[in-house]
């Protein structure tokens, strides 16, 4: 069984009064210990997956398919069981650190808050939140307890916000952006962190971020989206190597390297789509140089091939060329 | 300000990523519609007044003091035996016209002086924020009684004294406003771009803060409304036998008692219906660009 | 900064710039502990002035001593990361803020910040223009596309309405947008979209020296590539020099020729973008491209300093 079960997941928003789906039938599982990474641009649905778990989503918003959480449905939970799953068994870390945590109270309060909720003793839960802080690498802890968000950086902050993830013991991490705002060099030590605190505990992790290339390397899986829909499921391991999807390799193919000058990069055309600008046919195909004309007719389907899952009509005709592309050797064309 | 409270708004959030469309929607709610409908109405009745009025504002005898409603008189008269219906049309003018040129005057100072020292910063900005303090503290009620002794009644005394008064509060949150359009990028691309200080001000941040001035300036006319039937009604500013509002509140207390209470009802109405009108019509304004009425 | 640097007068030359922001209000123990929030306060380094007592006013070095020279053509990167004083030093060349001390020279002209008339600051617009990082507030909201451009336009370019008409569609053109957005509010432009009219904004000016301050960190990654190849070829066709800001060591090495590396208000490292890139010499520097995700990369505790002490991190 796996920690997390996204069954076919869709969502709704109400946009202006009228219903809008924002992601398509996505069915994705997160096993133990697993990293899986979420990767894509704007508007491709990522974050509101991750709120989806949590149930975290707008009001108005319709969910339709099943999100199970060791085999229990987490859409189908009364208010006291949905309490339960946010106060025991699932975290979330989100991006900007300062817009998640009350600028009025202490970090030792934020900290020790979820575990005096489940009833531990004030001795108990600062004990345990020492031993956290410490965890992740931050010295100290009695002083910082003491202190205010504002008088901590952005990285000491997100330390914080994963400590207080951690201090529930949860089963399954949903990681929103966590890095994106930090700088490079303290993104790569909480990075480290989070693993090692991954591996020690056992934890599940949903990892949501732009950054393929971040992905593929703390995370054991990527799933790639666009415009609402799972285009690409596959081994982090072999993503260089084998990008399955057109966009992936594009993807890829778009990032400049520090190692070394393209000429010119290789550019996906155009923008990316939202959700509910997506037609008939395959969701990418207005960009994909590769696009026949039974890509625009007809949407192709999430299917196994190779190591990983892909939705693609001509993956099998197109596959040593992605392979160039994604590597840089050949054009995007 | 005086009687009653004024209203401060928070600036709405940054110009953030605003993305797609965002279609008119004042034109589909429902109450900024009955507001903006009646308030237009209203103005149309003012402007319109010598032709719809059944009678003149000034005509009519004692024998027919009093009369409550008949056919003749849709409205009844009051204790001069004027027909009251036309006295409401005709008062509509004063009562509109005072409160119009309050707000435009205190519009114009208040907002060239906040975007003068949004932009300019340093001690000139301090300087008019501090007068802007000290006016304040003044309630506008007494400062126009004052300037009523000073310079004698009617309406411009008190117009000006009011519009004084009523400038720091359009002034505060055009300031505040003008200073967080200014801290964005666009503006100092303009600055960047070579365009002079004064162009960047009326081109660019005018215009970005027009939404919030004019809620600002819909909900304080309902305050000054009221503020300047105060006047009237204490016998400071329109004189008899001119036909406004709050004189007429005041002229028909003395007939409330002999069971004659249609003059300063029908009047009184009047003026709460109008300011609740703007008031909504500001509200909702405010609402539709994200501000919190605080 | 090759050795013929010297025959050339350069697009864009600094000397010893030196930016001090007074903190009013700083406690005297405010180096160790203040360290709100991304940005200059806390990153830098806070001092007490000397001779002051204690509790005085601190005061915020965010740029001290840095100098370098850009040959007309060239392309040079400014790298660092939060607090390295690197949009400081962009803002201070495009006149945004006021050098403590220091020179900048624009094709060997100095520009002095004593009081600069408007006249002064329009003739300047001509020589040095500014991309900012956030295209979603760097247009004005209620101005259309061809407006914004139009003005830049008619306040530097004598033309009638004809020419300047001409010259917007141009300019559209060049930076890949269709005429028919010309006529479109910002609001319905996608980030990209946004970026390429404040790029066509900054190109009207005909200036000498581009300074892109982070320009594409906030777009996607497929639009930051078509936005950095638009760059290169918009460098093919004018001329123009660039300056760029950017934390990105990645974009850094696409598109710059040469780079100067900044921490905490200082140069630490300076050189051809391709030798600082493959053989860095500094420690900071090192760190940096340690950091950067790619292919193959694996993340490792790189930052020096322990938490509860100085202001890193």
């Amino acid at each position: 069984m796996n920690v997390l079960e996204l069954d076919a997941l869709a969502v709704d928003l109400l946009v202006e009064g009228r219903l809008s789906r924002v992601i398509h039938e996505v069915t994705l599982n997160v096993a133990e210990s697993q990293a899986v990474g979420l990767v894509g641009e704007s508007g491709a649905g990522k974050s509101m997956t991750s709120r989806a778990v949590m149930r975290l989503l707008p009001a108005g918003a319709v969910i339709h398919g099943d999100i199970r959480f060791w085999g229990r449905s987490v859409l189908a939970m009364d208010t006291g069981q949905l309490r339960a799953f946010r106060l025991r068994d699932a975290a979330m870390i989100f991006q900007d650190p300062r817009a998640h945590i009350n600028p009025v109270r202490t970090i030792g309060d934020f900290l020790t808050e979820a575990l005096l909720e489940r009833g531990e003793s004030r001795h108990r839960a600062d004990a345990i939140v020492s031993g956290l802080l410490s965890a992740v690498g931050i010295t100290d802890a009695a002083r910082r307890m003491r202190q205010y968000p504002h008088e901590l950086s952005g990285g000491l902050l997100q330390r914080v916000m994963i400590a207080a993830a951690l201090a529930i013991e949860p089963k399954l991490l949903l990681a929103d952006e966590p890095t994106t705002a930090l700088d490079v060099t303290t993104q790569s030590d909480v990075m480290v962190n989070l693993g090692t605190q991954r591996r020690e505990r056992r934890l599940a992790m949903l990892f949501i971020t732009h950054d393929l290339e971040l992905a593929a390397a703390v995370c054991d899986r990527i799933a790639v989206m666009y415009a609402g829909y799972l285009v690409e499921d596959s081994p982090a391991a072999s993503l260089h190597a084998e990008a399955l999807h057109p966009y992936t390799a594009g993807l890829l193919a778009s990032r400049p390297s520090p190692s070394a000058r393209s000429r010119r990069l290789a550019a996906i055309p155009g923008r990316p789509l939202s959700a509910f600008e997506a037609g008939d046919g395959c969701v990418f195909a207005s960009r994909c140089p590769f696009a026949v004309d039974r890509c625009r007719a007809e949407r192709p389907m999430l299917r196994e091939f190779a190591s990983g899952r892909v939705a693609c009509h001509r993956v099998e005709e197109i596959r040593g060329r992605l392979s160039a592309v994604a590597s840089g050797t050949a054009a995007y064309e | 300000m005086s009687a009653t409270a004024a209203p401060v708004l928070a600036p709405p959030p940054a110009a953030g990523a605003r993305r797609g469309r965002r279609r008119s929607t004042l034109l589909r709610d429902p109450v900024a519609v009955a507001a903006g409908l009646f308030i237009l109405g209203l103005v149309a009745v003012a402007v319109l007044a010598p032709w719809i009025a059944p009678y003149s504002p000034s005509a009519g005898s004692i024998l027919s003091g009093n009369e409550g409603i008949s056919s003749a008189h849709w409205l009844g008269t009051d204790s001069f035996g004027r027909d009251l219906l036309s006295r409401l049309i005709f008062g509509a003018r004063l009562s509109l016209l005072g409160p119009a040129l309050i707000i435009a005057i205190s519009t114009l100072v208040g907002a060239t002086l906040a975007i003068a020292a949004a932009w300019i910063g340093g001690w000139p900005d301090q300087v008019v924020s501090r007068v802007a303090d000290i006016l304040f503290a003044f309630p506008g009620l007494i400062f126009a009684m004052i300037a009523v002794s000073m310079f004698g009644a009617g309406l411009i005394a008190p117009v000006i004294a009011l519009s004084i008064s009523y400038t720091p509060y359009l002034m505060r949150v055009v300031r505040a406003a003008a200073i967080q359009q200014r801290a964005l990028p666009y503006v100092s691309a303009c600055y960047v771009e070579g365009l002079p200080a004064w162009k960047i001000c009326l081109r660019h941040l005018l215009p970005n803060v027009a939404p919030i001035l004019l809620v600002q300036a819909t909900l304080s006319f309902g305050y000054a409304l009221v503020d300047l039937a105060a006047i009237s009604y204490l016998g400071l500013g329109v004189q008899p036998p001119a036909a406004e509002w709050g004189l007429m509140v005041s002229e028909g207390q003395s007939s409330i008692l002999a069971g004659h209470p249609q003059e300063s009802l029908a009047a009184g109405v009047m003026i709460i219906l109008t300011v609740v009108a703007f008031n909504l019509l500001g509200d909702r304004l405010a609402s539709r660009q994200g501000m919190e009425l605080a | 900064m090759s050795d013929k640097a010297a025959d050339v007068v350069p697009a864009l030359q600094v000397e010893r710039l030196r930016k001090v922001f007074p903190i009013r209000g700083a406690r005297r123990d405010a180096p160790a502990e203040v360290s709100a929030g991304p940005g200059l306060l806390g990153r830098g380094l806070i001092t007490r002035r000397r001779g002051t007592r204690p509790g005085a006013s601190a005061e915020l070095v965010a740029v001290d001593d840095v100098s370098f020279a850009v040959p007309p053509g060239r392309s040079l990167a400014v790298v660092g990361e939060s607090g390295s004083g690197k949009t400081t030093v962009a803002r201070m060349i495009v006149g945004l803020e006021r050098p403590t001390q220091g020179r900048i020279l624009v094709a060997g002209r100095e520009r002095s910040w004593r009081h600069v008339s408007s006249r002064e600051r329009r003739r300047r617009a001509r020589e040095v223009q500014i991309i900012f990082q956030d295209p979603y507030s760097s247009l004005d909201p209620r101005q259309t596309v061809r407006k914004c451009l139009d003005e830049a336009l008619r306040l530097h370019f004598d033309w009638n309405g004809g020419r300047r008409n001409a010259r917007v569609e141009e300019l559209l053109e060049q930076v890949g947008l269709a005429r028919r957005q010309a006529d479109t509010l910002p609001r319905a432009l996608s980030g990209g979209q946004r970026q390429r009219v404040a790029i066509a904004r900054a190109l009207a000016c005909e200036p000498r020296v581009l300074v892109c301050d982070e320009a594409v960190a906030s777009l996607d990654v497929s639009i930051q590539a078509q936005v950095l190849n638009l760059m290169s070829d918009i460098r093919d066709v004018t001329g123009v020099t660039y300056l760029f800001i950017s934390h990105d060591l990645a974009v850094v090495r696409q598109v710059s020729d040469d780079v100067i590396v900044m921490r905490t208000g200082h140069v630490v490292e300076s050189g051809p973008t391709e030798q600082v890139l493959e053989s860095p010499q500094h420690p900071y520097t090192k760190r940096l491209l340690a950091a950067i995700p790619r292919p193959g990369w694996r993340p490792t505790a790189i930052s020096d300093a322990a938490e509860s002490t100085g202001p890193a991190a």
